[in-house]
């Protein structure tokens, strides 16, 4: 869990995004509840689009114009 | 000793610095007197028992977003650590700088105080759970 500081009463500029751990000692949820912090919704690997195997696309070889391989007409 | 005029007081409490809403701190240390006294002794002898110290602030009201009352009041019931330094939080912790730290017992909340154009203040004592802290940074 992270919380972001939204006020500037505390030791953190606001913006900061913090840890369980920075905040060891505080009660977390009186300073959510005074304003002071919001939850960070951290994103988690379920909540990340997934990628299916169908939505791969092979990579297409690139045309390349080259006709110094083609045989040349023949001309009458 | 040079005498000091209280001008910028750091008042943290649960983590947060109200200091600019607060406009009286004291902070109270007291022992219970645990009388020694004996067959032989003169006069009463006494020692230090518990530590039963006390905060006292004076807030001025504020109901705005992350300001005093949104601050102290999810505390009220529960306890909560606090730090005073005399010369504010900018000045570190030394000798002739002490920072004075511990727990409260939240017990009191005047939310609401005063009267017609007045300042709406809010006086508090708050007992200390366990003892206070005088830290010299060293």
């Amino acid at each position: 869990m992270m919380w972001r500081v939204t006020s500037s009463r505390l030791a953190w500029p606001a913006g900061t995004v913090l840890g369980a751990d920075d905040l060891a000692g505080c009660n977390i949820e009186a300073l959510v509840a005074g304003g002071h912090l919001a939850p960070e919704k951290k994103r988690t690997p379920s909540e990340q689009v997934p990628v299916s195997p169908r939505s791969k696309k092979k990579p297409v070889d690139p045309v390349i114009e080259d006709n110094s391989a083609e045989e040349p007409e023949e001309q009458e | 000793m040079a005498r000091i005029v209280l001008t910028d007081v750091g008042v943290v409490l649960g983590g947060v610095d109200l200091s600019d809403h607060i406009a009286s701190v004291e902070i109270s240390q007291n022992f219970d007197a645990v009388e020694t006294t004996a067959f032989g002794d003169g006069g009463r002898t006494r020692v230090a028992g518990l530590e039963d110290s006390t905060l006292s602030l004076s807030f001025h009201q504020d109901f705005d977003t992350g300001e005093v009352d949104a601050t102290i009041a999810p505390l009220v019931g529960g306890t909560a650590a606090f730090e005073l330094a005399p010369f504010g939080t900018a000045t570190a912790a030394s000798g002739t700088a002490p920072r004075y730290s511990g727990t409260v017992l939240v017990t009191e909340w005047t939310a609401l105080n005063g009267a017609v154009g007045e300042l709406s203040t809010a006086d508090v004592t708050w007992p200390v759970v366990g003892q206070v802290a005088r830290g010299t940074g060293a």
